[in-house]
């Protein structure tokens, strides 16, 4: 009993990250139709920023601290990337984009294989662990976890109670009326796009504190996971991106703990991202895209 | 001159779908655009309010040349588009979808006294604010548009079929709401099929056809002519 | 008709003349002067086959599958098995990684190509690549070894290049026959298709297939050839990143573009990963990038005189996407 709850609180963690990683994804989807395949190679890009601004300050600057600084880092990466390459492509056909993002992914990925090499790296910082009642959760997991729920808490205000956050929402329910009520939807989509890669960064910093590895191609499994969470909860819906990450936490904790083995559990999220798209192609809270 | 449009043509792709097209509206007034099916009304409309780059040809709005500028630019210059079904943000509440109404930076400062202003338009919002706009029926839906393009505090509002696909009894409310708008200081343009409504309601009216005006006249001398009779009214 | 398929219309003496002197040279490079480029030779035909093979789905259907690489996998991985385990005569064993790419085609393609379009499509097939890596690096963790003996490079190019051949006579009939005109109609709008009273579902599978099968055959002859290989080695998503590089850069859609787009980029990588290594893939990168950006006609379609102002590559793509919506 005590393990399920164990298991239980464990998955709602994980399941705050993948939310987090997921919500990039699904703004730069909903507002944008286009499917970012290089989320993970900013999150890669956000964990190195980490990685680098630990060693560089000689481990003064931990992951936590860290993390301002991908998120500005993070945002104007995503407007560069916007002003030089997305701005051309967001009426063209979501193939085009696709393959497009592709095309960045792989040049970002590799960049990076040739400037920092391919091998693995890892933050060393940890902190003692947490004891609640009886049982013990590593410090570092449970601050990551409880980070990306507030930021995801915090996106969440933002796209509801503010009026960038309303015309967030609005350009990716109706284009046309949203222009129509004074929604600079070009500006709109270069700030969701700079949001979303931020949103990638911090991920990657947050990411250092439970996974031990950073490496170039770290993104690739990343990519593929914010796909499984976004179509679980349906692409482009934003609430959707909580849901979804919730529901694959605990799925992907439970399966690795009670039913397969250590190397075959990172083949369970792309299991289920294949079964949802069968049963429901436009995910589990899909939207109507128009 | 409130609006003055002077020969727009609008093309899709190598298509020309309006033809140099040259009308006005005055400041105060209720001007009504007919046409069939395809005449190009939405098209035109999109034009006037930045949806769609017109090909050639002017439209000054308040004086200021509009053909060029941007949907968003235009609504600040105090000109609402009531498009063709509405257009509601479907999973938005109705008070989020009013809100949005009053996105430009000059509306937001009169959010208050709008809001106020749309309940004695439409007491029936009031009970639904918290309803996703997307569960609310025809005719709540489209005074849901109604109210949201007030909110915007135009000085003109333009109307794409207002009365498509509603009930005879909404119908009836809808152009009274929307004489009412008019009699509170809003200048209007209305696209309609429904000419004998539109007519009615109307100081002056145009009738738009495969791109072109054919025909031009105050809206009692249009309910008159023989021509609109057997083509718009059914007898 | 989308002006893609008039290079294949153009054949008439010159381009089979031509095309009978590059086999012929091609065939016999073991015995002539220039035979120190023999492995060259054999990799070139290897990625030219499988852009062809990648351009029958992606290409003629616009159904771009981001784990094409899978079916060179499973096919080395099944040729390879049959050789070490069931003793199967490396001369057969093409055909067994031919046979097993057909089936994962049929498998993954049921469920896929009856509901997944577009994006969606290819999404799905990036989340079937890792699920058949992941599986076959915890069966096989120690990869297949083919016993030394069989170690013939000789016989191996000519299996490829005899596969090359054939891959390129498939596209060509393909084009040339009723399937095109089912495939063309699936690319630019599906739904037209479907009420046209074509069954889509199956002319999807049979690009699929089609598309799968000199993938599987290859993939076992690179095992024969290079006689041991794990699943990491063979299920690595960047041969799908080179191999889409090359159908776009070449032209999308067309008999010859995989070809040239193959040839121009194995060269180019040959001739950088000799200087810099992952310089050929920023490449990669920058290529695909600048094709969408720029010329989504690939280099074929510079060349060709500018009288429609469609091309074929993002129509196809553009209609998949129509159809999506």
């Amino acid at each position: 009993m005590l393990d399920l709850l164990y298991t239980l609180v464990q998955g709602l963690l994980l399941g705050g990250i993948y939310a987090l990683v997921a919500l990039g994804l699904n703004l730069i989807f909903g507002v944008m139709g286009i499917i970012n395949i290089a989320h993970g190679t900013f999150l890669m890009l956000g964990a190195y920023t980490s990685f680098w601004a630990f060693t560089l300050s000689s481990q003064f600057i931990n992951p936590i601290l860290s993390i301002p600084f991908s998120l500005v880092i993070g945002f104007f990466v995503g407007i560069i990337v916007y002003q030089l390459l997305v701005k051309y492509i967001v009426k063209a056909s979501e193939l085009m984009s696709l393959l497009m993002m592709y095309g960045v992914s792989i040049l970002i990925v590799n960049m990076a294989q040739a400037v920092w090499t391919p091998k693995y790296r890892g933050i060393s910082y940890s902190l003692r662990p947490v004891h609640i009642g009886a049982f013990t959760i590593p410090a570092t997991y449970l601050i990551a976890g409880l980070f990306a729920l507030a930021l995801v808490s915090c996106l969440y205000i933002f796209l509801g109670r503010t009026y960038l956050g309303r015309a967030v929402r609005a350009i990716s329910q109706n284009r046309d009326a949203a222009s129509l009520m004074g929604v600079n939807v070009n500006l709109t989509s270069m700030i969701v796009f700079g949001l979303g890669v931020s949103i990638a960064f911090v991920s990657g910093s947050i990411i250092t504190l439970v996974s031990p590895a950073i490496y170039p191609h770290m993104g690739g499994f990343w990519t593929l996971l914010s796909f499984c969470v976004a179509v679980l909860g349906g692409l482009g819906n934003e609430r959707g991106a909580l849901f979804g990450g919730i529901i694959m936490g605990i799925i992907t904790t439970f399966a690795t703990r009670y039913i397969l083995s250590a190397t075959l559990a990172p083949m369970l999220a792309f299991l289920v991202l294949i079964f949802i798209l069968l049963y429901k192609p436009t995910g589990l809270f899909g939207l109507r895209r128009s | 001159m409130l609006l003055k449009v002077d020969n727009l043509q609008v093309m899709y792709a190598d298509l020309s779908v309006i033809k140099g097209i040259s009308f006005e509206v005055s400041e105060g007034e209720v001007v009504v655009i007919l046409g069939a099916n395809a005449a190009g009304k939405s098209t035109l409309l999109r034009a006037l309010s930045g949806l769609v780059r017109p090909s050639s040809g002017t439209c000054r709005y308040g004086g200021v040349h509009t053909e060029k500028l941007m949907a968003h630019k235009i609504v600040e210059l105090g000109m609402a588009h009531v498009p063709e079904g509405g257009q509601l943000f479907p999973e938005m509440a109705v008070f989020d979808n009013l809100l949005m109404g009053c996105f430009t930076e000059r509306a937001r400062k009169q959010k208050e006294s709008s809001l106020e202003m749309v309940f004695d338009y439409f007491p029936i919002l009031k009970e639904r604010l918290k309803q996703i706009a997307g569960t609310l029926s025809g005719g709540e839906r489209q005074m849901l548009a109604i109210a949201r393009g007030l909110m915007s505090r135009p000085k003109m509002i333009i109307f794409d079929e207002p009365s498509l696909g509603l009930a005879p009894k909404f119908i009836e409310t809808i152009f009274q709401i929307i004489k009412r708008i008019n009699k509170d200081g809003v200048t209007v343009l209305l696209v309609e099929q429904n000419a004998r409504q539109a007519l009615q309601i109307a100081d002056r009216g145009y009738v738009l056809e495969r791109g072109k005006i054919n025909l031009s006249d105050s809206a009692q001398k249009l309910a008159n002519n023989d021509y609109v009779k057997k083509a718009y009214l059914g007898y | 008709m989308p002006d893609g398929f008039k290079s294949g219309e153009k054949l008439k003496l010159i381009y089979p003349a031509i095309f009978a002197a590059v086999v012929l040279a091609l065939a016999l490079t073991p015995y002539m002067p220039w035979k120190e480029s023999l492995s060259f030779l054999f990799y070139l035909l290897m990625w030219t086959t499988m852009a062809m093979g990648l351009n029958i789905v992606m290409g003629f259907t616009g159904y771009v599958n981001f784990g094409y690489v899978v079916f060179f996998g499973t096919g080395a991985m099944a040729g390879g098995l049959a050789i070490e385990k069931l003793s199967v005569s490396p001369y057969l064993a093409p055909f067994v990684g031919a046979f097993a790419a057909l089936a994962l085609a049929v498998l993954i393609g049921v469920p896929t190509l009856r509901g997944l379009r577009g994006a969606y499509f290819a999404i799905a097939t990036l989340g079937v690549l890792e699920v058949v890596k992941i599986f076959l690096m915890d069966l096989l963790p120690f990869g297949v070894t083919i016993p030394p003996t069989f170690y013939d490079p000789i016989h191996c190019y000519y299996y490829m290049l005899g596969v090359a051949v054939c891959t390129f006579a498939a596209c060509y009939l393909v084009l040339h026959s009723r399937l095109r005109f089912a495939f063309v109609a699936i690319r630019e709008d599906e739904d037209a298709a479907q009420a046209r009273g074509i069954n889509t579902f199956f002319y999807k599978m049979i690009a699929n297939m089609l598309s799968a099968i000199p993938a599987g055959c290859v993939g076992a002859i690179e095992i024969w050839h290079s006689t041991y290989a794990t699943p990491q080695d063979v299920f690595v998503a960047e041969k799908t990143i080179a191999v889409i590089a090359m159908v776009l850069l070449g032209g999308i859609g067309t008999l010859m573009g995989p070809i040239v787009g193959a040839v121009c980029l194995y060269g180019l990588e040959n001739a950088l990963w000799v200087t810099l290594p992952f310089v050929h893939l920023i490449a990669y990168g920058i290529i695909i990038i600048g094709i969408v950006l720029f010329a989504r006609e690939g280099l074929l379609g510079l060349f060709r005189p500018r009288t429609k102002p469609a091309d074929p590559g993002a129509l196809a793509l553009q209609s998949a996407q129509d159809a999506d919506t």
